[in-house]
């Protein structure tokens, strides 16, 4: 199993983009790519090439589930597990979101400093099954 | 974290993008405000909506910059403005209007008190920072610099030709001298210091320069012709790390300096943290990776198993109140697996019945921390656990005269490092190697000093290779050497080096001084076919070995 190094991450609040930029690259040592909407995301998976994508559901114009939705119709992300960012996590909503074929979610607001190792673990899980 | 940026980079960032949200908040909060102004009977559908993004997005921000009340009374509100909305009856928009007006009253309240919840959060932080100012600078790799203190010439070139070999630099001066150069340089890593020299004859002025020493120097060793318990206990008020006889045996103060010179080289503790209480996790994780451990977080308890064996902590530490576990059932769990049956577990909780502390001990942990705990306690009962966990592993798997590994392990060695190199087409290189005529050195001088030859050579093998190389003591006298990633003519260099440093090595034994030489044999994986194994190489190195023994020994060979 290959180690969990470069991510993407899609939000559109500035001051989160912020925060998650510095627990990924910071705390977590990985490399980020950081886009603020689900467009700049299909426009940059391609060439950034993630390990694991970091989507926030609740975006203006093209929500979290709707960019997923074109990552995998395009066949951007063959195998790239991707994982919600979500204030709701209601149990239906999560179950919905794996429905689709997210790896996990996670809760928003996160902790920045744990943030690396949650990702990692859910890499760890993702691997495993695979 | 700690290959990454420090801590208090870190945390200074968070307070800089911190401070940006705070700004962020104020907008939110003056356009709450705005729709409260607006507010009516017609307009309060749309303007729910409104308020709802609003509140959604600051629901699921807040928390991450420290402000987790808010947090969850934006939650919380959104939730209810959900159902307000949703409810079927007439008064709807009358109730919604002033569902909406006393709830973002409220909220615009406790936004405004940001700046005094501020105060306390700030606090917070500059504790962690203080914690993260102690992390320790580190020295210089490879530097190992000695200051030798010795009023006796011969006995200070003596010390300084044997230690040379053993890479260290040696600086040979006077107590004056010494402390001249450490007001303008400080000390070095180590010093060595003969109390038997006239500077210290003068018991009240050697006292002021005892108790100077305690404060200024770390690593230091003291030497002295009397073992008695009077220079023993001035050494120890010195806070000397060790106290040797004279005339000293060599290969004793070599390890002893190796000691010190290594231990800021010595790879970190490793912990693993499983407490359901998050914060406490991160904060524990900033304080323990400021004093340089590294630390791992438990997300899942039910991947523990597959986490520790990845992450291979040297230590465990388990909260004992847990949602659906207790410490103690996890640390049974952890304990049914033989391979984690000597890892240290420590409990930390908030428990203060001591015969719930004493039955959780019972049940096969090693210590129980009560929270809150002291940074400084908490620190030195993680490091004590490791190092003494570190102590027994070394008993186990390394040799006790040389340091270096056992038989059995060094082949283990052997086997996976030539599988790796199979695996990534790097070489890997082995050598043999054997002292020469030993069994003269046992019967001419005895044992001991057969011993002391050994533990010699086993010393500059440690110094000569390189920290990835792997050192073993493969039998009496003969000893294995795996180094990955090199090729065979670089294997042959190094050890060419070796055997000529060997071969200047003095000896001393009731006052006869002798020299002793070794034989080496070296392979690489290069020089091999593909479907051979690691016990092929070792016996082609054996057999380099003993064409360096043919051909007239003190030399070293490579495979025909």
């Amino acid at each position: 199993m290959s180690d969990l190094k470069r991510i993407l991450l899609v939000d559109d609040e500035p001051d989160i983009r912020a925060i998650a930029k510095l627990a990924l690259e910071k705390v977590g040592g990985f490399t980020s790519m950081i886009c603020s909407s689900g467009y700049e995301a299909i426009d940059q998976v391609y060439g950034f090439k993630p390990d694991l994508i970091l989507l926030d559901v609740m975006m203006p114009v093209m929500d979290g589930p709707q960019t997923l939705k074109k990552l995998q119709e395009k066949e951007l992300i063959n195998n790239v597990p991707v994982v919600f960012f979500t204030a709701k996590v209601l149990n239906s909503e999560v179950e919905e979101l794996k429905k689709m074929g997210a790896a996990d979610v996670i809760a928003k607001p996160f902790d920045p400093m744990t943030l690396p190792d949650q990702l990692k673990s859910i890499w760890r899980r993702t691997n495993e099954q695979s | 974290m700690s290959n990454h940026s420090t801590a208090q980079e870190i945390q200074a960032e968070i307070q800089a993008i911190r401070n940006q949200y705070k700004e962020r908040l104020a907008a939110d909060k003056s356009k709450l405000l705005s729709f409260l102004d607006e507010l009516n009977v017609n307009s309060a559908h749309q303007a729910a909506h409104e308020i709802h993004l609003i509140l959604h997005s600051i629901s699921g921000s807040a928390g991450t910059f420290g402000f987790s009340q808010i947090s969850s009374e934006a939650r919380r509100i959104d939730r209810s403005l959900k159902q307000s909305v949703n409810q079927p009856n007439t008064q709807n928009s009358n109730s919604l209007t002033n569902f909406i007006n006393d709830e973002l009253t409220h909220f615009c309240h406790l936004l405004d008190k940001v700046n005094s919840d501020d105060e306390l959060k700030i606090e917070q932080l500059e504790n962690t920072e203080k914690t993260s100012q102690r992390i320790i600078t580190s020295r210089p790799e490879g530097e190992r610099e000695v200051w030798l203190i010795e009023e006796n010439e011969k006995l200070a070139d003596q010390f300084s030709r044997q230690l040379v070999n053993f890479n260290f630099k040696i600086n040979t001066m006077n107590l004056k001298q010494a402390l001249d150069l450490a007001s303008k340089l400080g000390w070095p890593n180590a010093t060595i210091i003969d109390i038997d020299c006239d500077d210290f004859k003068d018991p009240p002025s050697t006292n002021n320069v005892f108790s100077y020493l305690k404060e200024a120097t770390e690593g230091l060793i003291m030497l002295s012709e009397n073992d008695s318990f009077e220079q023993r206990i001035k050494a120890a008020k010195a806070r000397a790390t060790s106290f040797l006889k004279k005339p000293v045996d060599l290969s004793e103060l070599i390890s002893h300096l190796e000691a010190i010179l290594n231990e800021e080289r010595v790879s970190p503790p490793r912990v693993m943290l499983v407490d359901d209480d998050k914060e406490l996790c991160a904060l524990l994780k900033v304080e323990l990776e400021s004093e340089g451990m590294q630390v791992n977080i438990l997300n899942n308890i039910k991947s523990i198993l597959s986490e520790l064996v990845e992450f291979k902590p040297e230590l465990l530490m388990l909260d004992m109140e847990m949602p659906s576990y207790s410490g103690i059932d996890i640390a049974l769990l952890v304990r049914q697996h033989a391979q984690f049956e000597s890892l240290p577990i420590v409990y930390l909780s908030a428990e203060q019945d001591i015969d719930k502390q004493t039955e959780a001990l019972l049940l096969d942990a090693d210590d129980f921390l009560v929270k809150p705990i002291s940074h400084k306690r908490l620190v030195s009962s993680i490091r004590s656990r490791v190092q003494r966990a570190r102590t027994l592993e070394q008993l186990i798997s390394k040799d006790g005269l040389t340091g270096l590994l056992k038989h059995s392990t060094i082949k283990e060695h052997a086997t996976r490092e030539f599988e790796r190199s199979r695996r990534e087409g790097s070489p890997v290189s082995i050598i043999m190697l054997d002292i020469d005529h030993f069994k003269r050195v046992n019967d001419t001088h005895g044992h001991a000093t057969g011993d002391d030859v050994i533990a010699s050579l086993a010393a500059l093998l440690r110094n000569r290779f390189r920290k990835t190389d792997i050192l073993g003591r493969y039998g009496g006298e003969e000893f294995m050497i795996i180094l990955p990633n090199t090729g065979a003519s670089q294997a042959f260099d190094i050890m060419e080096g070796i055997r000529v440093a060997f071969s200047k090595m003095e000896f001393t034994s009731n006052n006869q001084t002798f020299f002793c030489t070794l034989s080496a044999g070296c392979v690489c994986s290069d020089d091999f076919a593909q479907n051979t194994d690691a016990s092929d190489l070792i016996e082609e190195a054996d057999k380099a070995l003993y064409i360096s023994k043919n051909g007239g020994r003190n030399r070293v060979s490579r495979k025909q």
